[in-house]
């Protein structure tokens, strides 16, 4: 009987120590995919950075991965790994991790007129490793503005050592504002010729500036596969002047501290003026009746 | 436990056996047995036991937040949502416990009623303990305590929080005035025959120049009869200041014009709960039987369905009205409370704080001591609850609603810091109670043997 039931237990360890592997591979085989977006930036054609966003499908639907290590890498060498390693990025709760170029790869940079990114992560518990690329040509945009409220923005790229303007880049022309950016005129977008060009109109009249007048002209290539997303900004002073609302310095309720209304200040230190009037008064009654008591005890 | 062990009567044994049952309080008491039946004594085994529990509870809640002050709000529940949690909600109830220092001592001694004066001493220690945690638990509530100066540097006399500040410091100083003065007839009784050592030298720098002449009496009395004014109309203030911290802000449940006096009625209803469960408690344990009698029950138990009543009919303006027009922003608070996550909490604390005691009181036996004390519980623990409904789910469902918030952030249910700190307030408030009768006569000895004399008298 104790040879079979160790008999027994031998068969169902065998069993499980033999299906354990298959279980792992079906485990395995199981993971969704993670899926890495890269994505190139250049602001004001000077400062540069990658954002990358990582999710996976949950349930037919896509959902950000937090807490992922992706490291970013500039360029490949002929094994097809990365040369400069940019950063180490960990993606937050959005499954967004943005990082800049350091200094170390200035001599990589400016060595091409195309850079490709390569983001790689690691085999993990939930995830197979992953290898995504992005490559892009380097450009810039410039914005020239007429007095006659005209903006014209071109649009060039890096080839040999000039910049060269390219026809049929699509450019968005805007205004900056607190929530985004505000159409320049009535089209949406405007394509480049053959000279680079793109003029806008400034149609957006009375629209409120800083104290000065100044507002914030916007130039940008939105989600370009060959050049990525660029960004160009110039101030001009086309808005209107913004005066600040000085009733927030007058006697109101809402005013600053210094501002209480006359009767608000009236009433509440006339009551406690007298509550505590009161109360220091019966203060004095109090010494009036230890000194009765001292007195009392100074006769006996 | 027909013995109680709270406190040891020392001079039982010097005092003949007493006769009466308390029922009626029509036994005639000689001076002596009054004097050694009201001093101070010393806790029994179960009053050290008391005391050690909320010396526990205390001592718990300063380490939660020891470690708040350490780690930061953070280790509270408290999120961009409901910003204000059992803290405040304890705030609330502390300053709405206050205020029967107001109603027992001050609006019956106006009202020239007598039976009260057992009570007077009982209603001022609530009001001092509760007055004194309340500044403390806001304190609590602040991230940075070490700035609360910067409320009196930069307050703003338009802020209803400068007004709250100002009125509970007021109220404090009154109501220690009005605990401290009719206590000075008392000094002199509890300075006879102590030794110079330990306890006499508070009593001795306390009241030892309370000689008892015509002219000292002539003057507290001026002095009390002014304090008993005053405090109403602060009484009054402070809590509809309080209230007022709600309804000028523009949010569901809070936007009313009535909170004034739904916080006054709420708090008088509270307090007198408070009341009578100390009444149980001090009698019982310091077989006081003969002092707070049954008729002070029976009249306690009478203010006490007046109090209720009153407090259920601003309930019913305050939640009738809106849930009769259901505005759409209001509607998801409304039915939160109503058949919502808050409603099991809602109907409590509606019919256990409010509607079962007044059924309990409007019968004569319920206005007897243990189901008085029983209601007394009701109520305090059901006005406990009432401001925290009062407080959290209006801040839970905002006019504006905030996007892309996560969903923790739309419920709260306090941290165990948050638990610890505010238990550690209400055991801190019992302690100050329990360690003033230890220290001082709970029941006014002067006043009762004058009261005693005018009764022989007639």
């Amino acid at each position: 009987m104790k040879r079979n039931i160790i008999n027994i237990c031998f068969v169902v360890f065998i069993l499980f120590s033999g299906f354990a592997p298959f279980t792992a591979k079906a485990q395995d085989s199981e993971k969704n995919p993670l899926l890495v977006k890269l994505s190139y930036f250049s602001n004001d054609n000077k400062s540069q950075y990658l954002i990358v966003n990582a999710k996976t499908k949950v349930a037919g639907k896509f959902q950000p991965v937090k807490g992922t290590a992706i490291k970013l890498f500039l360029d490949k060498d002929s094994t097809g790994k990365g040369i400069g390693l940019i950063a180490t990025v960990i993606t937050d709760e959005k499954g967004k991790g943005v990082t800049n170029f350091p200094p170390s790869l200035e001599k990589i940079w400016k060595a091409s007129p195309n850079h490709t990114f390569i983001a790689i992560t690691d085999k993990s518990q939930q995830f197979d490793e992953t290898n995504t690329e992005l490559s892009i040509v380097k450009a810039r945009i410039t914005v020239d503005t007429a007095d006659d409220k005209n903006v014209t923005a071109t649009f060039s790229e890096f080839k040999g050592d000039n910049w060269v303007p390219v026809k049929g880049v699509e450019i968005k022309m805007g205004i900056k504002r607190f929530g985004g950016d505000l159409q320049i005129g009535e089209e949406q977008s405007y394509t480049t010729d053959s000279l680079g060009h793109v003029k806008g109109e400034f149609k957006k009249a009375g629209l409120p500036g800083d104290q000065s007048g100044n507002i914030v002209i916007v130039a940008k290539v939105e989600d370009n596969e060959q050049y990525g997303n660029l960004r160009i900004e110039k101030v001009v002073p086309w808005g209107v002047k913004f005066v600040a609302d000085k009733d927030f310095f007058h006697r109101a309720l809402w005013g600053s501290q210094f501002h209480s209304p006359v009767w608000l200040v009236f009433m509440a230190y006339s009551i406690i003026i007298t509550v505590w009037g009161t109360l220091i008064y019966l203060v004095f009654l109090l010494i009036k009746i230890k000194k009765l008591g001292q007195e009392e005890k100074t006769l006996n | 436990m027909e013995h109680s062990t709270l406190v040891k009567n020392e001079s039982k044994s010097a005092v003949p056996p007493f006769s009466g049952n308390g029922k009626r309080g029509k036994v005639s008491l000689t001076d002596e047995k009054i004097i050694s039946d009201l001093l101070p004594q010393k806790f029994g085994k179960l009053g050290m036991l008391w005391v050690s529990v909320l010396v526990a509870f205390c001592l718990v809640g300063m380490f939660a937040y020891f470690l708040q002050l350490k780690n930061g709000l953070i280790v509270t529940s408290m999120r961009d949502y409901a910003s204000w949690g059992i803290y405040i909600s304890n705030f609330v109830f502390f300053v709405a416990i206050s205020l029967v220092g107001s109603l027992i001592t001050a609006v019956l001694r106006l009202s020239g009623v007598h039976w009260s004066t057992p009570l007077t001493r009982i209603s001022e220690i609530i009001a001092v303990s509760a007055i004194t945690f309340a500044a403390i638990i806001i304190i609590v509530d602040m991230g940075r305590p070490e700035r609360f100066y910067n409320l009196f540097i930069y307050g703003r006399l338009q802020s209803p929080i400068i007004w709250d500040v100002t009125v509970i410091t007021t109220y404090f100083f009154i109501s220690v005035l009005l605990l401290y003065i009719p206590l000075l007839p008392d000094m002199k009784i509890l300075l006879a025959g102590k030794e110079k050592k330990g306890i006499y030298r508070l009593y001795s720098f306390m009241g030892s120049f309370w000689k008892g002449t015509h002219y000292q009496f002539r003057i507290s009395k001026r002095a009390i009869n002014i304090l008993c004014i005053a405090i109403v109309p602060v009484a009054f203030s402070i809590h509809t200041v309080t209230s007022w911290l709600f309804a000028t802000t523009y949010r569901p449940g809070w936007d009313s014009t009535n909170f004034g006096p739904y916080f006054i009625s709420g708090a008088f209803l509270v307090g007198a709960g408070g009341v009578s469960v100390a009444m149980y408690v001090f009698r019982r344990f310091y077989k006081l039987e003969n002092y707070i009698t049954y008729d002070h029950f029976d009249k306690m138990g009478k203010i006490v369905v007046m109090l209720g009543m009153l407090y259920l009919y601003f309930n019913v303006n305050e939640y009738l009205i809106p849930a009769f027009k259901m505005k759409k922003p209001e509607e998801g608070f409304l039915n939160g409370l109503f058949t919502g996550e808050f409603a099991p909490l809602f109907w409590s604390a509606i019919f256990g704080g409010m509607i079962i005691p007044m059924i309990i009181l409007l019968f004569k036996r319920g206005r007897t001591p243990f189901p008085m004390f029983l209601c007394g519980i009701m109520i305090v623990v059901g006005a406990w609850f009432k401001r925290y409904l009062i407080v959290t789910p209006t801040l839970l469902h905002p006019f504006l609603p905030m996007h892309n918030v996560p969903a923790s952030y739309k419920h709260y249910f306090p941290s165990w810091e948050e638990w610890a700190i505010a238990c550690g307030s209400l055991a801190g408030a019992l302690l100050v109670i329990t360690i003033f009768a230890r220290i001082f006569p709970i029941i006014p000895i002067q006043e009762t043997l004058i009261e005693q004399h005018e009764k022989e008298h007639n």
